[in-house]
């Protein structure tokens, strides 16, 4: 409700209820940008703070590394690569899209992922370890990183700032059309991820305790990368590279709720996203003011003090 | 296929040991072994020669080299299948946050438990009860990282008999417990065994307790074979001398022989256990007991124990005695 009654034009809290409420508003112009710009920016931010969460959590578990995030397969990475291929790669000599409307770049993040994924769910299958599937995950993320720089040196300024701007991440120019889509979309990889309950709590104990309770190794694996994929590849897609999320809140979950249990983590991670991100959104708004900063600036200055207070906490106790 | 009608494994000319690439290197060949329902078996042998690799693949989460391992008389169980057949307790180190010890020993009925994670009276009923026999139940809402090795080691146990399976096999389950805690972890071993017609495997470095427990031992050796038979036998026949190539223990008399380096002989006269310590100190520093001798030590039981050196000289403390003499 703050969220929707923050903005560069301000309305009423009492005028923001009749429009929800569907009663005729006395200034027609607050019922459009309620309907077109708050309501679906604060959906935006509901889903991608809760599906980056999930995402999150679900690669800590695998891993059972503290310091995963939903980006460690190097997802986002993938999808930078397509998206600075997709905006710069005149600059480099070559023409690979011809167009570079909004949709062209949602496919091409989506194709940057989806690579991305098939990749390590190829090595996956190779490796028996997890750790050796986060190193290659780091290594495919420290070379596209590279590839990106690459094109970046090579190309003009203004495609450079396209490029710099898609990174800032946005919450806040999805239309309802997309924003249908993305909900399919996550609520797909949330399932996957509810259904995998069992395998991840089994996940904590190790890989041979795992399997001698049952839990297929490949298979449950498959399905958590799956719907990590899904989750991450979604919100990048369509938002671009939001950081530090996904990182931060599983923390923030289990800080709250004293379970290992995912069950219970996985709705906790869920409303504990959403709101999180809802408040990211609000502060980059800059109350007051009609700036609206990056809205990535604002989650990696949560996201760092809490990285920092979790490792200086594992000090203390053993993890 | 029917839950009793697995209970027990046999495996054929089974060779173990691990892959690296197209290297295979073996730890163990050719064992045709049998672990039977109401058997306690011990499984002993030096450091490194291939008892948790063993068990790895006795349990289904490690392939064998060659050969073949037969649940009860199927030959092959599908993987999902066997967690209700088969628990086992490994030496991995579980550590995981906000984890407490009733939530790690529930972990035994996940073989049971559909994707929602549904606990029925049951599973409640078994989990509750074998918290009790472990005496764990007051720990039961402790985080397991706030437990010693030892505690954290029990409630391992207790998940894998939350399992409620008919063979269970344990890696050096007795490691990190105390003397009382060995004591009665392998007694409960033996109990199950005997009482609930349970086949248990459990690798162990406890030779004393392997001894008194264990129905069957198995003894893996140099020769990457393993002996089977009752500890009495393989006492006997020489069969532990020759794989622990003991140093100066006399596994007939369960003692460490002793040099008799101060060439001294001393006649202990007494009886009961102060006469055992008694000449166990002289033993262990060298002296020479003999039934005869110019030195006697008499024992004397009255008020508190009496030594007395040729019936002159008296301590009161074996410490006094043996400093009168080195």
């Amino acid at each position: 409700m703050l969220n929707l009654s923050l903005g560069s034009v301000e309305i009423p809290v009492g005028e923001i209820l009749k429009i929800l409420s569907g009663q005729e508003s006395t200034n027609p112009v607050h019922a459009d940008i309620i309907w077109d710009f708050r309501v679906t920016k604060a959906l935006t931010c509901i889903l991608a703070g809760s599906a980056l969460s999930i995402g999150g959590l679900l690669m800590q578990t695998l891993f059972r590394n503290a310091l995963a995030g939903p980006d460690v397969l190097g997802l986002s990475a993938g999808a930078s690569l397509a998206v600075s291929l997709l905006l710069m790669s005149q600059a480099a000599g070559f023409q690979l899209f011809s167009n570079t409307g909004p949709w062209s770049m949602v496919l091409a993040s989506s194709l940057g992922a989806g690579g991305v994924f098939a990749i390590v769910l190829l090595v996956a299958q190779r490796l028996r370890d997890n750790t050796s599937l986060l190193i290659i995950g780091l290594m495919i993320g420290a070379a596209s990183a590279s590839l990106v720089s690459v094109l970046q040196f090579l190309s003009k300024a203004e495609d450079q700032q396209a490029y710099l701007l898609w990174t800032f991440g946005s919450l806040g120019t999805l239309n309802w059309t997309e924003i249908q889509i993305l909900s399919i979309i996550l609520l797909c990889g949330i399932l996957i991820g509810m259904f995998s309950v069992k395998s991840l709590n089994a996940w904590l104990l190790g890989d041979n305790y795992a399997k001698s309770l049952g839990i297929s190794i490949p298979r449950s694996r498959f399905f958590i990368i799956l719907s990590a994929s899904i989750l991450t590849g979604g919100v990048t897609a369509f938002c671009g590279p939001i950081a530090f999320v996904g990182l931060a809140v599983p923390h923030l979950a289990k800080l709250v709720i004293k379970t290992h249990n995912h069950k219970v983590l996985l709705p906790a991670v869920i409303i504990t996203g959403a709101i999180l991100m809802l408040a990211c959104d609000l502060l980059a708004q800059v109350p007051g003011s009609s700036y609206v900063l990056p809205i990535n600036a604002i989650t990696a200055l949560i996201g760092a003090p809490v990285v920092i207070w979790i490792v200086l906490r594992a000090k203390r106790i053993a993890i | 296929m029917e839950a009793d009608s697995i209970n027990g494994i046999k495996t054929n000319a089974l060779s173990v040991g691990y892959r690296h690439g197209n290297i295979s290197t073996v730890l163990l060949e050719n064992l045709n072994l049998s672990l039977r329902p109401g058997q306690l078996v011990c499984f002993m042998g030096p450091n490194g020669i291939g008892k948790s690799t063993l068990i790895r693949t006795l349990s289904g989460l490690q392939r064998p080299l060659a050969g073949d391992i037969k649940y009860g008389s199927h030959s092959s169980v599908a993987p999902f299948q066997l967690p209700r057949h088969l628990s086992v307790v490994l030496t991995d180190r579980v550590t995981a946050v906000n984890m407490t010890v009733l939530d790690l020993v529930s972990y035994g009925r996940y073989p049971y438990l559909s994707w929602d994670l549904k606990f029925g009276p049951h599973d409640n009923a078994i989990v509750s009860t074998t918290l009790s026999q472990f005496h764990i139940d007051g720990l039961a809402n402790k985080k397991i990282h706030e437990l010693s090795d030892g505690q954290l080691q029990m409630a391992m146990i207790a998940r894998a008999v939350v399992q409620d399976t008919p063979i269970i096999l344990l890696d050096e389950p007795t490691a990190h417990l105390d003397l009382n805690n060995r004591l009665e972890i392998m007694k409960l071993l033996q109990k199950l065994a005997h009482e609930s017609e349970k086949a248990i495997l459990v690798s162990t470095h406890e030779l004393d307790l392997a001894l008194q427990t264990a129905d069957i031992i198995w003894l893996a050796g140099q020769s990457k074979k393993i002996i089977a038979g009752i500890p009495e036998d393989l006492v006997l026949n020489g069969s532990f001398d020759s794989i622990f190539q003991f140093k100066g223990f006399d596994l007939k008399t369960g003692k460490l022989q002793h040099e008799p380096y101060r060439g001294l002989e001393i006649q202990i006269v007494g009886v009961g256990h102060e006469y055992l310590w008694t000449r166990n100190v002289f033993e262990r520093n060298g002296f020479i007991i003999v039934d005869n001798a110019e030195v006697k030590v008499r024992v004397s039981q009255g008020q508190g124990t009496l030594w007395v050196v040729n019936d002159k000289i008296h301590f009161t403390s074996l410490e006094a005695l043996l400093n009168h003499f080195v």
